[in-house]
């Protein structure tokens, strides 16, 4: 029904059709579709049967958790599969994934009760999951061509409201800092590639990133600092590993971001108050003015 | 205390959300439209229980008082025209759901000459605090005002640290605040040295930086210029801004309309429950502006408005406010200038079948996705995304550490167009304040 009100937000031209979490799903699906073509045109159609499994499992866990939960089905495994695909190299066994990607959906985001209730991204669980339980494997590394894809992507989200252009910032200009201050910098051009998948759509994610103004600007630069730990402080070495574990670490910390920045409005809020409470106090006709 | 005057600065509000206004109305008052019935409505005074002076099918005349506060009988409430008390309905614990006064004959008197002898007996007296104060609440103005924090009318004894008055609205499809105030500039101008005998503080005249009728400058009555999107005309965003309310410093708010209503009274002595209020919406053949009364039936003031295509009950929703702030009501609300109509029509892009599709359907529980634009929605510096989550809970506590004691219902209503979640958040912060409110009783 507010479908229509919608409309008329002029601040928000994606809102009318924002109007379900299912909505902001195909949304991020049709942003990551820009990459995952690309990676496709890239790999090769080996990378199908990756795909697919990612899809299918993610798909059947949701369907086994509506069933379970008389809800309605949800396609939100799509967006998941579609992340992991892009990071998840072609030797690797189909066990192996499929193991990952359930632990990933079910424990990142079904068993708080689906898609926006929980507070890791699914995906960023599978990787993490997938890069602990078998250290032989490597994720692939995103070349410039999937980078270059990332940025209609970017720009699709931040118009639609779904990504913060303050965690984008704060990312990248920690991660640059302290990998130039502390390392080797390298190139801006390799941090940039390295970082645009996973940045764009783990650190980004609305659902994993902090929700308060100056919570987002922490949490950015939380994930860039921790981006260049887990590199070595060198550009060179920055891996989707190194990403993967960042957003993931740094999701965990972002409610406690949000509740400090909450704490220190609180804090604002009330210094004003009690300034303007001094004020009237020290007017001499405070015996009219205080409410009896 | 200084003496010297300085002009207050004009606040640009840089966040805020910006609509288009599909429907608005030209900016010229038409002719009044008959008004068939009226009626005073529970939904503006949340929680408030009346005793009622009169019965129903009862004669009552314009200003004449139809109830008064159960719990301050001081406070009374007018009947808006002159006829017969068509209904009285009680809401859940005693509450007022609606009073309805019927013109006679379809149409109201059109004597002004108050007839009944509680609206003659009390002289106009402007001469000192008390005697405004008694006057005010005993003609029925009273609940013109508004009391921050919590939002509600305030209690006959209280001394607000500061008025606010709203001369601006930028809702879209409102009305210009500057026609109406130059048309009635003398009772406003009285308006506003009467609000000034109700304060020891000082009363602000919120306007916008583009509006064209002066505000006297004295000592207490101070204009304040506000600009920028949907958010810095509301009051929430004025008194923040300005003199923040607590609940031992409360502050009041008003409407312009009703500023000019005190200003009638005392000048002539006359209850003026004259509105001038905007008809907008797409669905409207000629969206404009018309004289009418508070509490206006709303069937009646859109009858024959709309276009031909949307002539029919179910293609169309009526609001009493704006589009974005707007209630479903089927009179006038107390504090609303304008008729905003919506067309549920237009899914017609998508088959109806669509709706089982997982993507498109409607999940059973739906979660609450940040939007950037949820922070540019709430006034006041208050964080949007954390408190949506303490009102979705009803946590009181913390939505009061976040701010929700500077926040009314208009000010959230702009969430409820933003969430994915399907709440109404209005509700759910009323909820709150409730609470508050009884934990500081």
């Amino acid at each position: 029904m507010p479908s229509l009100q919608r409309s008329s937000v002029r601040s928000a031209p994606f809102l009318p059709f924002l109007f379900s979490a299912g909505r902001v799903s195909l949304l991020q699906a049709v942003a990551l579709a820009f990459p995952l073509v690309m990676d496709f045109a890239n790999r090769g159609p080996l990378l199908l049967p990756v795909f697919l499994t990612c899809l299918m499992v993610a798909l059947a866990w949701e369907s086994v958790f509506a069933f379970l939960r008389h809800a309605d089905m949800s396609l939100h495994g799509l967006t998941t599969a579609m992340l992991v695909t892009l990071f998840v190299p072609l030797g690797i066994e189909t066990w192996q994934l499929a193991v990952a990607v359930s632990l990933g959906v079910v424990l990142g985001e079904l068993v708080f009760g689906g898609r926006g209730f929980g507070f890791v991204n699914p995906a960023a669980a599978t990787l993490a999951l997938l890069v602990f339980s078998f250290p032989q494997l490597a994720l692939q590394s995103i070349d410039v061509t999937i980078a270059l894809a990332a940025i209609p992507s970017a720009v699709l989200l931040l118009l639609a409201g779904l990504i913060s252009w303050r965690v984008l910032v704060a990312t990248l200009v920690m991660a640059a800092a302290a990998i130039a201050l502390l390392g080797e910098f390298g190139s801006t051009q390799t941090l940039a590639i390295a970082l645009s998948v996973g940045l764009v759509f783990l650190i980004a994610d609305p659902l994993s990133a902090a929700c308060t103004n100056p919570g987002r600007w922490a949490y950015g630069a939380l994930a860039g600092f921790l981006i260049a730990v887990f590199s070595g402080f060198a550009a060179a070495d920055l891996t989707a590993e190194a990403i993967v574990f960042a957003a993931l670490l740094a999701s965990i910390f972002a409610p406690l971001l949000d509740h400090l920045a909450v704490l220190a409005n609180a804090h604002i809020r009330e210094n004003r108050r009690e300034a303007r409470r001094k004020k009237r106090l020290g007017d001499k006709n405070i015996g009219e003015t205080h409410n009896g | 205390m200084s003496f010297e005057r300085k002009q207050l600065k004009p606040v640009s509000v840089r966040t805020g959300l910006r609509f288009s206004a599909p429907g608005s109305p030209s900016q010229v008052v038409d002719e009044p439209k008959a008004i068939t019935a009226t009626a005073l409505l529970g939904a503006d005074y949340p929680g408030m229980r009346p005793r009622f002076l009169v019965d129903v099918g009862e004669h009552v005349s314009e200003g004449q008082t139809l109830f008064v506060d159960r719990k301050d009988d001081a406070i009374c409430f007018a009947a808006p025209i002159s006829g017969r008390v068509f209904s009285i309905d009680y809401g859940p614990r005693r509450t007022l759901s609606a009073i309805v006064v019927r013109a006679q004959n379809g149409r109201q008197d059109e004597q002004s000459e108050p007839s009944h002898p509680s609206t003659d007996l009390i002289a106009i007296d402007a001469s000192s605090r008390e005697a405004v104060r008694q006057t005010i609440l005993s003609r029925g103005l009273w609940p013109a005002f508004r009391s921050r924090p919590y939002g509600l009318v305030p209690p006959s004894h209280q001394n607000p640290s500061a008025i606010f008055v709203s001369a601006m609205d930028l809702a879209p499809g409102a009305v210009d605040p500057d026609p109406v105030i130059i048309a009635n500039e003398d009772a406003f101008r009285h308006g506003l040295e009467v609000l000034t005998k109700l304060t020891s503080g000082q009363v602000f005249v919120c306007q916008s930086k583009v509006s064209t009728f002066q505000t006297p400058d004295t000592l207490k009555i101070r204009a304040a210029s506000f600009d920028g999107g949907y958010q810095a005309g509301l009051a929430s965003t004025h008194i923040h801004r300005l003199s923040p309310a607590s609940p031992d410093f409360p502050v009041w708010s008003i409407g312009y309309q009703d500023v000019i209503a005190i200003g009638t009274l005392f000048l002539t002595g006359r209850y003026d429950a004259t509105r001038v209020i905007a008809l907008s919406g797409e669905p409207l053949a000629k969206p404009r502006l018309l004289t009418t009364k508070l509490g206006a039936s709303l069937r009646g003031l859109i009858e024959g408005e709309l276009k031909p295509q949307a002539d029919n009950q179910s293609s169309t929703r009526t609001l009493s406010g704006s589009a974005i702030a707007g209630r479903q009501l089927s009179y006038l609300g107390r504090y609303d200038s304008q008729v905003s109509i919506l067309s549920n029509a237009k899914r017609g892009w998508r088959p109806a079948w669509t709706s089982r599709l997982p993507f498109f359907g409607s999940n059973t529980t739906a979660p609450l996705i940040p939007n950037m634009a949820m922070d540019r929605a709430l006034p006041a510096g208050v964080q949007a995304v954390p408190m949506m989550r303490a009102l979705s809970v009803g946590d009181a506590q913390a939505a009061k550490q976040l701010g929700a004691l500077d926040l009314v219902e208009e000010d959230v209503a702009a969430l409820n167009m933003i969430c994915t979640s399907g709440a109404d958040y209005r509700v759910l912060l009323r909820a709150v304040l409730d609470e508050l409110a009884e934990d500081a009783a």
